[in-house]
């Protein structure tokens, strides 16, 4: 860029990924990004998902686990292989900071995941200033 | 025109008051050209930062190299984390992913503000610099009389100037009370620093830190000063206390006895002492210590005991900038072969500590969790600066001349510090 108003005349966006896979057996799953449905189905492959986000806005991904039955399957599982953002990857380093609300109340963080229930990541803040936070970059400073 | 190379947020965050009480708009710019036309008498800091610095945030807005930044370029050219890299970070700006993280910056809209409203804002200053004035007891050789009353005197008497420089505006009751009920005015202040001369023994530093105490800003505020490693006040340390975080900085150019020539007339021994104090009394109050180093062409071949002593210490070593002034001090000045050695050194103590050695570049130099690894970096940016640097060992007879002036008055030789060094001052004229 040559100058601040050239920067604020051009688009720019974020490059989302997610890559899901399937441990064992097919579970049934669901996926939201930013409350949209991107899939619903058994995973009996690998999922990728690729998108562009807007560089401001809060991200919201929502990975959902339904109908394992524990007494004929306990060893299948969804595994989140690949979680990144402009090509920082969220996983393992900051697993601790998704909310794994699952039916027997496994709260560690961890990206197997083999219970009923669903996992969330929330971002609610702009993606830079999130990252600046979680990768300790020192003060970040707001206007009075 | 680059905005990437050249865009800084200090002028949204932050001003100077130099040690005359003029405003400056930066206290990383290069004074050859500071415009001195507004002080504290005169006008508020207010008025100053808002409409003042107008026309240099439309400059960086633009995307030009201001020469006032040049101290900064340099650093970004040797990788040294300059001010205008740690000044974007603060608002979230990160240099490796700029045009991204500079529309995410927390300070987008002050920026659009000021770049409709020709370099205009509403803000006020949350990080200053205060210069109390040149009360000081030592007489660094690096130094300058309005830094230093003690250097002032000796030039005046070595005939290297004509007058000591003007009183500081700590001197004046009525000025220092302008500046306290000024910080009280303002909105959001997050960070004072004070420098002297030597600040803990400037009359004015006390009444100034017992003020920000008494009106209830020290407990929303950091407080960082610089001091010289050769006097203690235990009245500043319980003050200190009562501040929401203290950031120490402490000035040495090396651990061995060349500190006590360039640092005169401190002794390296009682530095030592007091250093050992500063730690002790800092890990007991959660207070952030640097090492403030300024490397000249006497001391950067001792750099790495002060590197050394950081890394043992996990403390995090800091200098403002490489040295402009006096040019014939500057490391630039070595002669090659000397540069080679130094490199030598300072190349094999970053290999004892590559263990440590990371790619990204660590701007957030006060995180104590990085410091191992900020002081490798530091140490490659004196890597990069000696291989980099333009020759300029044409100004070795005037740093000799110099330092023989300095020399008559206070009875000491350069050759008792660094006698590997006496073939480059005799050829120079020693």
């Amino acid at each position: 860029m040559k100058n601040f108003s050239e920067l604020l005349a051009t688009d720019l966006q974020l490059d989302f990924e997610l890559k899901l896979e399937p441990h064992h057996s097919p579970l049934s799953v669901q996926v939201w990004m930013n409350n949209n449905s991107i899939y619903n189905k058994l995973l009996d492959k690998s999922f990728t998902y690729a998108a562009r986000l807007n560089l401001l806005g809060p991200i919201d991904l929502k990975i959902s686990v339904q109908g394992k039955d524990y007494n004929l399957d306990n060893q299948s599982a969804v595994l989140i292989k690949t979680f990144k953002i402009d090509d920082f990857e969220i996983l393992p380093n900051w697993t601790q900071l998704a909310i794994y609300d699952n039916d027997h109340n496994y709260t560690d963080p961890t990206t197997h995941l083999g219970f009923n229930g669903s996992w969330q990541y929330l971002i609610p803040e702009p993606f830079y200033q999130w990252k600046h936070k979680i990768t300790g970059q020192g003060w970040l400073l707001t206007p009075a | 025109m680059s905005l990437e190379k050249h865009f800084c947020s200090s002028p949204w965050l932050h001003m100077r008051i130099n040690s005359a009480g003029e405003y400056e708009v930066c206290r990383w710019a290069d004074s050859k050209y500071i415009n001195h036309e507004f002080n504290l008498a005169a006008k508020s800091p207010i008025e100053f930062f808002q409409k003042d610095m107008a026309a240099f945030r439309s400059d960086l807005l633009a995307g030009n190299n201001n020469p006032l930044c040049n101290r900064c370029h340099q650093m970004d050219q040797h990788r040294k984390p300059s001010g205008r890299l740690r000044q974007l970070l603060k608002v979230g700006v990160d240099q490796d992913n700029f045009d991204k993280t500079l529309k995410s910056s927390t300070y987008l809209d002050k920026f659009r503000s000021s770049s409709e409203a020709q370099g205009l804002t509403d803000l006020h200053p949350i990080d200053w610099q205060i210069d109390l004035g040149n009360y000081c007891n030592s007489a660094c050789v690096f130094c300058d009389p309005v830094s230093s009353s003690k250097l002032a005197t000796e030039f005046k008497k070595l005939k290297i100037i004509d007058s000591v420089p003007q009183k500081s505006w700590t001197q004046d009751p009525a000025l220092v009370d302008k500046f306290i009920q000024s910080v009280c005015t303002l909105n959001n202040i997050q960070y004072m620093h004070f420098i002297g001369g030597e600040t803990l023994i400037t009359p004015a530093f006390k009444h100034i830190i017992k003020a920000l105490i008494s009106n209830g800003v020290s407990k929303s505020i950091s407080l960082g000063f610089t001091t010289n490693l050769t006097v203690w006040d235990d009245e500043l340390i319980e003050l200190f206390k009562q501040f929401s975080q203290i950031h120490v900085g402490l000035s040495i150019e090396s651990m061995d006895p060349i500190n006590d020539y360039v640092r005169y007339p401190s002794q390296i021994n009682q530095v030592k002492t007091i250093l050992s104090r500063w730690l002790t009394v800092s890990e007991e109050n959660n207070w952030l210590v640097q090492l403030r180093i300024t490397p000249t062409c006497l001391t950067i071949d001792s750099l790495v005991t002060v590197y050394s002593y950081a890394y043992e210490h996990d403390l995090s070593v800091e200098s403002c900038n490489f040295l402009s002034r006096p040019e014939f001090m500057r490391p630039s000045v070595l002669p090659q072969t000397i540069r080679d050695s130094i490199l030598k050194s300072l190349e094999s103590w970053i290999q004892t500590h590559s263990d440590r050695i990371k790619d990204n570049q660590i701007i957030n130099t006060r995180d104590p969790n990085v410091a191992k690894q900020h002081i490798i970096q530091d140490a490659e940016s004196y890597v990069n600066y000696l291989k980099n640097e333009p020759d300029e060992s044409y100004r070795a007879p005037a740093l000799v001349e110099y330092l023989k002036r300095l020399e008559s008055n206070r009875g000491n030789s350069i050759l008792d510090y660094l006698p590997q060094y006496e073939e480059f001052f005799r050829t120079s004229g020693y």
